[in-house]
């Protein structure tokens, strides 16, 4: 193996684990807190259900704002 | 004495009754027969870090051009796909609402009705944000 492909894997796996750790750090709170409710008999409090209730919704209105621009697109 | 009797039944029997309604709960759980708050809240929250927190990232990467798909080097969204999820997304979200106006009102019949709808609806959100791609990285 040459330098330069092993630097284009190197530069791969890196590219690859800073996307893995973006996604990770996002969802991870929720993962924990779904594994504490089911084992550890965690009881939301209506505030923390709320967060949850408004972050959804900011992720809906997201996803939503780039599916009307994707309509709108014409490529 | 017969009073210390009567009362040491009655201990029993209530002791009995709790004992019974305790079994009672499990089978019905067991048996799907009664939804919780924390059922609703932890699939809420697995739905949110397994298919809607990874839908969010997807969305926001770049529109694919036509004939790409996602890969590390060009990392982009299809638009038909991502429309595909969020219509799921749309329907597992009034799921949700069900199951838990349900709960709320007391309802245990339509919760369950309204959360075996939801399980299925989630399965298939589950199966479609594969197909992204975006569960290999981590989610």
């Amino acid at each position: 193996m040459d330098p330069v492909t092993i630097l284009a894997d190197v530069q791969l796996a890196i590219k690859l684990a800073k996307m893995a750790y973006d996604l990770g750090k996002d969802i991870a709170p929720y993962m924990i807190t779904a594994y504490e409710i089911m084992f550890k008999n965690k009881i939301l409090t209506a505030e923390e259900r709320q967060a949850m209730t408004d972050q959804e919704l900011s992720w809906r209105a997201e996803i939503d704002a780039v599916i009307a621009a994707d309509d709108a697109a014409t490529d | 004495m017969k009073k210390i009797i009567a009362i040491v039944i009655v201990a029993f029997a209530l002791t009995g009754c709790a004992t019974m309604e305790k079994v009672g709960t499990v089978i019905s759980a067991a048996q799907n027969f009664q939804i919780t708050q924390g059922q609703v809240d932890s699939a809420r929250n697995s739905y949110d870090g397994f298919v809607l927190g990874p839908l969010h990232k997807y969305a926001l990467l770049p529109r694919c051009k036509t004939g790409q798909t996602l890969t590390i080097n060009n990392p982009c969204h299809d638009r038909k796909l991502l429309k595909q999820i969020r219509t799921v997304d749309i329907q597992v979200a009034k799921a949700f609402l069900d199951t838990q106006n349900s709960i709320t009102s007391g309802d245990s019949k339509g919760a369950v009705a309204a959360y075996t709808t939801l399980k299925g609806l989630i399965d298939i959100a589950k199966s479609l944000i594969a197909q992204t791609g975006m569960t290999v990285l981590g989610a």
